[in-house]
């Protein structure tokens, strides 16, 4: 049985309601911290909505340069083999590939972060 | 520093600054008019006074500000004495910069340093000046004025005699950044592949024959007063060092400080052309803007650890605040910016290869 509404549900109400009925009886010196709260339930909601998919993506990444040895059981320990093995230069014949593939990672959690920016950067 | 000095029992910072200044301006009295506090700064506090001098050289009613460090300092910026040292260096360099007065050594006696600067009038606010509605013409003229007050700094070279505290680079600036930044990456001690590759990226491709000068450490919107949509003061002096003078231009344009403005490429106000302008009337020669790219990703790059610091000191617990946390989430769009501003400069190599 899964409990309802969701996190996800209560999440977004809860902002509504400190969006809409909190925020305009807050005095102006707290209305930064009122739209901060805002954004980090906005956040918490998307994380919750995205389910797995900025860790797939990591996960997609490393094996992709690792091959099947990074299974998604692994991928802390090849995210520091992969930061490692870039400071050292192993991937310096391939960087800007390497770069394409790091976006791709980096716009899974733009998505989740802030996914307006991704738009204001040109991507979707 | 002396963020953990006991504070509690040491007198008011009117009454100290009175009796500090019947010393060390050879006064018969100073009457304290008023003493507020100015915002910004998550790292300095900074107090406006308004007092008035009898008797001795400095008698008459006089606009200052009174500059201290707040209880949680960032270990890699200049101390308060460190910064006034800098600042009448680039005061007497003919920057346009607050003038600094007179520096206080505590010896426990109020509990912190400080030092006190004329007050400069006009705001440093960002968000209305990137908003506002300055012509083309007076942001152009505002980034020239950016320009020559920045050339005149970065005439000053090494050795200077009262900057025993900073270190001038073996070689070059821009690999000691790296160097720096890898050092407080491994201190955070989480990895950051994305972070990694553009700072391996830096180090291949890192300028060769760059001057060393006297840089700001900390150029960009937010921390030069504008009055009348002038240039009336730069500010916020804290991580002034030697360095290649293009980090300052690249810290001023990347993405970070333009404030949503992103088609104003310097500081969300105008472009860096009109910033060269302006330089090349000091200097007497074309500033070579070839190295601008580079000095982008390298300011992208140093916000990223920034932010990173920043969220650690959330994380860690030392200082639980939304502000910080949101910081930590914020890293994702540095490093798009970092990818893209990388991708865009291969792209561009590319089509000229």
């Amino acid at each position: 049985m899964r409990s309802l509404p969701t996190a996800a549900e209560l999440l977004k109400i809860a902002r509504d309601g400190l969006l809409n009925e909190l925020l305009p009886h807050l005095p102006k010196e707290q209305h930064y911290t009122a739209l901060m709260a805002a954004n980090a339930l906005a956040i918490s909601m998307r994380e919750i909505q995205a389910d797995a998919s900025q860790d797939q993506a990591e996960a997609a990444l490393l094996h992709e340069l690792y091959g099947s040895a990074a299974t998604s059981a692994g991928i802390d320990e090849f995210a520091v083999r992969l930061a490692h093995d870039l400071r050292e230069g192993r991937f310096d014949t391939r960087l800007p590939a390497v770069g394409q593939l790091l976006l791709a990672e980096v716009t899974a959690r733009l998505r989740v972060s802030n996914p307006k920016y991704l738009k204001q950067a040109g991507l979707n | 520093m002396d963020a953990n000095k006991e504070t509690t029992q040491k007198p008011d910072v009117e009454t100290f600054v009175a009796g500090f200044l019947q010393r060390e301006a050879g006064a018969e009295a100073v009457e304290v008019h008023s003493c507020k506090r100015l915002g910004g700064g998550a790292i300095q506090e900074n107090l406006a006074l308004d007092l008035s001098i009898s008797g001795g050289p400095w008698a008459g009613r006089h606009t200052l500000v009174l500059r201290t460090d707040s209880p949680s300092g960032l270990s890699i910026s200049l101390s308060r004495a460190q910064e006034f040292a800098v600042l009448k260096v680039a005061f007497a360099a003919g920057v346009k910069v607050p003038e600094p007065l007179w520096l206080h050594r505590d010896q426990g006696e109020f509990g912190r340093d400080f030092y006190l600067m004329r007050r400069v009038g006009g705001s440093a606010a960002a968000r209305p000046l990137v908003r506002g509605d300055l012509t083309t013409d007076e942001r152009e003229a505002l980034l020239a004025e950016m320009g020559s007050e920045l050339a005149r700094l970065h005439q000053v070279r090494p050795p200077v005699a009262s900057f025993d505290f900073l270190s001038v680079p073996e070689g070059s600036p821009a690999l000691a950044r790296v160097a720096e930044y890898r050092r407080l990456i491994d201190a955070i001690g989480r990895p950051q592949p994305t972070l990694e590759w553009a700072l391996r990226w830096l180090e291949l491709n890192a300028p060769v024959g760059g001057e060393t000068v006297l840089t700001h450490g900390d150029f960009r919107t937010g921390n030069y007063m504008v009055e009348d949509k002038r240039l009336s003061g730069i500010l916020d002096w804290e991580f002034a060092g030697w360095s290649d003078p293009m980090e300052d231009l690249g810290w001023l344009c990347a993405r970070c400080w333009r404030f949503g403005a992103w088609e104003h490429e310097a500081g969300g106000v105008g472009s860096a052309e009109a910033f060269a302008r302006g330089y090349a009337t000091v200097t007497g020669q074309p500033l070579d803007l070839s190295a601008l790219p580079y000095w982008k990703v390298m300011g992208t790059m140093r916000w990223a650890v920034i932010a990173l610091m920043q969220a650690e000191r959330h994380l860690s617990g030392e200082q639980p605040s939304l502000e910080l946390a949101l910081t930590g989430r914020m890293l994702p769009e540095i490093e798009l910016d970092l990818v893209q501003e990388i991708n865009a400069i291969e792209e561009e190599r590319a089509r000229h290869a």
